[in-house]
């Protein structure tokens, strides 16, 4: 099987460090520990300007194909694949395909392990329909950010502090072996525990019918090496507030946003937006549904914002649409922060 | 030539593909300035624009650096539309149509030309961006001067970084489907034609703006003597 040239070029170019985060490795301030020698003090460097990696003890290095075949001893074939299955940039024979097992990786923070799981939509209804916002959410949602409390109930936006609570209430309801088969709750050396670290937001994620198809959660505690978002959804990827475009015409001005806080900050302002995953993940299916209104983006005051932008304008210029860069004021990385400045400057 | 007229690249950073075409679309997205002449329909423009930004992505992957000879580039782009099999779909859905008498031997010829089509525009585009920055290299006294490639392409020098704008001459939007690897430069002020040129190599490019430099300087240069008389 031949990859198209184009295709391998694409693969190359993605984010080194964004792939690397898919792999399960650690990367902290371009770092990260070497997964081919026993290592303890990060011998890998990234180079996000010439998107490679590079172990200075042991030697391996590359961009981002070359990264998934050595860490996980695939040939460049089966690399190409996953790389372009996990960030939607091609497929082969559908969902199909069969990877050998993943390896695993000396992080910084022991991770939750990758299992196959299945997204249950009546516990993660249940789970939405209980997390009610506690202080830590409110004081989060509210006096940080600033955001529209009717925009925040509107998008059923819940929080869950007491993790041991969560567990012991979720198989109450539903029973150990359901919760695990859902993967909320998960078997480690020390018993169950919640999948999402907390104290966290949890931000579901609903088709245009309204549907239940994932779950974003939002860290909101101080442990740095904790990640800030976790995601568990019934398929790949999609677009957050779906559902806002049950409300649109064709025309429509429409913000899209880099992730969801940004997309939460235009919604507080009276803006319609919707939320693409992350620079990187462009849900393809989802974005099409956009090409008949008026598309507007304020990218992320930096590189990955950049490329962001030029990645969707691309998209849609191919779909006959156009995107309209807005600018952010200096001073600001991104939509996010312009809002909160903005607030706090009106008191 | 005076040498504090070269600028270094450290002071300016060069002029991408990106941001040529960011100055390209931005006649649409600025002020919503899509060509008022309607020489073409709002359709038209987005269906230009696709081909323009297919254009100048595979120009940024075939850099001239990477791909120098005409043989290289074409090989790499045969490959390329050989193996694309969409491609081969739409030509054998097209082919059934009656006009071509079912035959795929037009289509199959067209993809030759389309081969041709594209080494030509990618080998046009680095030779322009080149040029670019080459010309952005310079420090041009005044406003106004603009250099237009092709008829295609009209670069306005400007005082601010990154030293040009572009803007995509799209009433002549087909000769992109004609040019071949030498092309003509003009340079104007305003709209007075200063020089023309054939350029065939990149030394050709230099030894324009040497000879609009000349100008430019005799021309003050007379000026002033005007003034002291």
């Amino acid at each position: 099987m031949n990859i198209p040239q184009n295709i391998i070029s694409r693969l190359n170019e993605l984010p080194i460090e964004e792939v690397a985060d898919r792999l399960g490795i650690e990367v902290r301030r371009h770092k990260a520990l070497c997964f081919k020698h026993d290592d303890h003090n990060p011998s890998i460097t990234f180079s996000t300007s010439k998107n490679i990696y590079k172990c200075w003890v042991c030697g391996v290095g590359g961009g981002p194909i070359k990264l998934v075949q050595d860490k996980e001893g695939w040939n460049f074939q089966e690399a190409c694949i996953w790389l372009g299955q996990k960030f939607n940039v091609w497929y082969l024979d559908g969902n199909n395909r069969n990877f050998p097992k993943r390896t695993s990786t000396q992080k910084y923070l022991t991770k939750h392990k990758e299992e196959t799981v299945i997204f249950n939509k009546e516990v993660y209804t249940w789970l939405i329909n209980n997390a009610t916002l506690l202080d830590p959410a409110k004081m989060f949602l509210f006096n940080e950010r600033h955001l529209d409390e009717g925009v925040v109930k509107k998008l059923r936006i819940g929080s869950v502090v007491n993790s041991l609570n969560m567990v012991n209430a979720l198989i109450k309801r539903f029973g150990e072996d359901v919760c695990l088969k859902t993967g909320l709750v998960r078997r480690g050396n020390d018993g169950l525990y919640f999948y999402f670290y907390t104290p966290c937001l949890l931000l579901p994620y609903y088709d245009m019918d309204g549907n239940l198809i994932g779950v974003q959660s939002r860290y909101l505690g101080t442990n740095e090496k904790v990640p800030r978002f976790q995601f568990m959804s019934s398929q790949k990827t999609r677009l957050y507030n779906l559902p806002i475009l049950n409300s649109l015409r064709r025309g429509d001005k429409l913000y899209i946003s880099e992730g969801i806080t940004d997309c939460l900050a235009l919604l507080s302002d009276g803006l319609n937006a919707v939320a693409i995953p992350s620079a990187t993940i462009l849900p393809i299916e989802d974005l099409i549904l956009l090409k008949n209104y008026e598309l507007h983006m304020y990218p992320d005051q930096d590189s990955a914002g950049e490329k962001a932008f030029m990645t969707l304008r691309r998209f849609f210029i191919n779909h006959y649409s156009i995107v309209r860069a807005e600018v952010l004021p200096s001073g600001v990385k991104d939509y996010c922060d312009y809002y909160i400045k903005k607030q706090e400057t009106n008191g | 030539m005076d040498e504090s007229n070269i600028k270094t690249v450290m002071d300016k950073g060069n002029y991408t593909f990106d941001m040529l075409f960011n100055d390209i679309q931005a006649d649409s997205t600025d002020g919503i300035e899509i060509p008022e002449s309607v020489y073409m329909s709002n359709r038209e423009y987005k269906s230009k624009l696709i081909v323009v930004q297919m254009l100048l992505c595979l120009a940024d992957l075939y850099k001239a650096e990477n791909y120098n000879s005409n043989e290289k580039l074409r090989n790499a782009i045969e490959i390329k539309v050989d193996g694309d099999e969409q491609l081969s779909g739409y030509m054998f859905f097209v082919s059934q149509n009656p006009q071509f008498n079912y035959s795929w031997n037009y289509m199959r010829k067209c993809r030759t030309n389309y081969i041709e089509f594209l080494v030509n525009s990618i080998r046009f585009l680095n030779n322009v961006l080149v040029d670019i920055n080459l010309l952005t290299g310079k420090s041009w006294p005044g406003n106004n001067i603009h250099v237009v490639f092709h008829d295609i392409l009209d670069v306005e020098l400007t005082s601010e970084v990154p030293f040009v704008k572009s803007r995509l001459l799209w009433e002549n939007f087909y000769r992109l489907a004609m040019v071949k690897s030498d092309y003509n430069i003009v340079v104007k002020i305003k709209n007075n034609l200063l020089k023309t040129s054939n350029r065939k190599a990149p030394s050709d490019m230099k030894n324009l703006i040497d000879s609009v430099f000349d100008m430019i300087n005799n021309e003050s240069k007379k000026n002033t003597e005007y003034e002291t008389v």
